[in-house]
């Protein structure tokens, strides 16, 4: 059996009487672009919130790497290499673009309270390199020209790019983009769907929700469907496409059928 | 941001040198040096509250807690003052941590709840608790100034100065802390807590550690007023206290170290000023506050904030201009 970057084992969470994810399996190799897509409602959120620690499952296990991280909190698995954009784009204001990137590097430094307030020369030295490490991921993400500027002064689209730099200044394995195109227009989609793919081709694995089809045909190796919190089928873009049960869903036939 | 942070502490430096020149009467002096003891409690309780947006209604029993450990430990016991003063810190940073972990996992003001019940009943400690703590006539017994090497901080100009050079350094070690790892994660909590965490940023541990930090400040400052006042009573620790720190700070804008030095300063110092008022001062002084607070809602400092920030706006505009 080859070695999943990441294993989602029979998850489920209950709000009261609702499943919001019923029993959701699926693997994750390393190294692809996988997308989870689903009418709205169908868990898909929370799906994502279980896998980052934001929210414990009622049952059922994540493993990453072969370790089990279930009901681990959200700052561990950052720690673990687990990074996420949010839906509705969220920066840091208050703190400039280089300073919102620098916080990124935060699980992969170490200074606290006594060396930052002594200024000691290991801190200083790690301070250069958060600096450098912080500039690149800007660089990566084309901000780097920007960096002094406040973050909230950015238009919507860059920081959307900022959230992507952040998140890839914590060396992350698997990064868990929440719909990345959203409040997006065609143009700034398209530049939003480059970046992910330079972002996979950098050797991270992606995994996405998205409600834009054409991103996520465009993009993804691998999809996921999810219905109200079940996962109905799984396969390439091809496949889904012509999956029966897919299309129903999205064409409303279910109620016939049912 | 490349904001020279020497720069503005440079010029504090020097004004707080070149003060006594100018006040010379012991009675200003002592004024003074009340206002350095303020500004150590409110440096420490604006980061709490204005990075983990939390609220202690407290510090005044930790400034206390300081007070009578050193008092105690002098007086009483023979234990050398700057050990006592260690142990002050100690002891006011235990009981921060132990009343910190559990509220300051909870989200709402659960910290300010708790630390009120603490502040009351430390007070409650220090009034009967007659053989330790003399009871609410106060600790009688005689203890020693501070000194260093033989030399005796024994009157209003030594205590101003080693006062304020302490207050010097915990600036200069705060502003280091702002300016780091450290603080940009803690204004990463202030911002969004939820994002903060996700980039593995344990918000949680944060906030105790800053509170923790916070109360030794007031313990720092609470050892140094009993050295120099050689006497102590439970009335300079009540309630009224931790609540006149707080307004202190927002007075001067949470979350700046400056602000937190401009408030203490501010309402130290008016009640002083507006004796001119007679009986009046009060209400002066209660219309000063409310003044600060309908135009400058972000405080003294805040105002000058504000400034800086429409300032950087406007460059940033126009360097967006030039790229398109």
């Amino acid at each position: 059996m080859t070695e999943h970057l990441l294993e989602v084992d029979s998850l489920s969470r209950n709000f009261g009487g609702v499943k919001a994810v019923n029993h959701v399996s699926f693997a994750l190799n390393p190294g692809v672009i996988k997308a989870i897509i689903g009418p709205n409602g169908a868990g898909k959120t929370t799906l994502f919130n279980l896998i980052a620690g934001n929210l414990r499952p009622t049952s059922g296990a994540i493993r990453l790497n072969g370790k089990n991280v279930t009901s681990l909190p959200d700052y561990r698995m950052a720690t673990l290499g687990v990074a996420r954009t949010f839906q509705m784009t969220r920066v840091f204001h208050g703190m400039t673009i280089l300073e919102n990137v620098m916080v990124g590097r935060h699980t992969r430094s170490r200074a606290g309270f006594f060396s930052a307030a002594l200024r000691l020369p290991y801190m200083r030295r790690e301070e250069r390199g958060i600096l450098q490490a912080a500039m690149k991921a800007l660089d990566f993400v084309g901000l780097g020209l920007k960096s002094e500027q406040p973050a909230d002064t950015l238009p919507f689209r860059e920081q959307r790019l900022l959230e992507f730099a952040r998140a890839l200044a914590t060396e992350p394995r698997l990064i868990l983009a929440d719909e990345p195109a959203a409040g997006l227009n065609t143009r700034e989609t398209k530049e939003v769907a480059a970046l992910i793919r330079k972002i996979h081709q950098s050797g991270v694995t992606v995994l996405l929700v998205e409600h834009d089809m054409s991103l996520v045909m465009d993009i993804s190796e691998e999809i996921i469907v999810l219905d109200f919190g079940r996962k109905i089928a799984e396969g390439t873009p091809e496949e889904i496409k012509r999956n029966e049960d897919v299309v129903a869903v999205y064409l409303g036939k279910r109620d016939i059928d049912a | 941001m490349k904001r020279n942070i020497y720069i503005p502490f440079a010029a504090v430096a020097l004004l707080v040198f070149l003060l006594p020149i100018q006040v010379r009467s012991p009675y200003y002096l002592g004024v003074l040096i009340q206002v350095g003891y303020y500004s150590l409690i409110c440096m420490g309780l604006s980061l709490l509250m204005g990075y983990a947006g939390q609220i202690s209604l407290g510090h005044a029993a930790f400034f206390g807690l300081g007070a009578y450990t050193s008092a105690i430990l002098t007086g009483t016991y023979g234990v050398s003052p700057w050990l006592a003063l260690l142990a002050g810190l100690v002891l006011a940073g235990c009981v921060a941590w132990v009343i910190g972990t559990p509220t300051l996992k909870l989200k709402g003001h659960y910290l300010a709840m708790a630390t009120l019940g603490i502040g009351e009943i430390v007070y409650i400690f220090f009034n009967a608790e007659v053989e330790l703590t003399g009871g609410p006539s106060g600790y009688t017994q005689k203890f020693p100034y501070l000194s260093i090497r033989g030399f005796i901080f024994n009157n209003e100009l030594k205590q101003y100065y080693l006062t304020w050079v302490l207050v010097l350094i915990i600036l200069i070690l705060n502003l280091h802390i702002i300016n780091s790892r450290v603080g940009r994660a803690l204004r990463s909590i202030h911002a969004d807590e939820e994002v903060a965490r996700a980039v593995g940023v344990n918000t949680a541990r944060y906030k105790v550690m800053i509170f923790v930090l916070s109360a030794m400040y007031a313990a720092l400052a609470g050892s140094l007023y009993a050295h120099n006042i050689q006497f102590i009573a439970p009335g300079s620790f009540d309630a009224m206290y931790s609540i006149l720190f707080v307004t202190m700070v927002i007075v001067g804008g949470m979350g700046s170290i400056w602000g937190a030095i401009s408030g203490a300063a501010l309402l130290t110092l008016l009640p002083e000023i507006l004796r001119v008022f007679h009986d009046y001062n009060i209400l002066v002084y209660g219309f000063i506050l409310l003044f600060i607070m309908l135009f400058m809602p972000g405080g003294i400092f805040g105002g000058y904030r504000m400034v800086w920030d429409i300032m950087n706006r406007m460059r940033a505009g126009k360097g967006e201009a030039k790229d398109d």
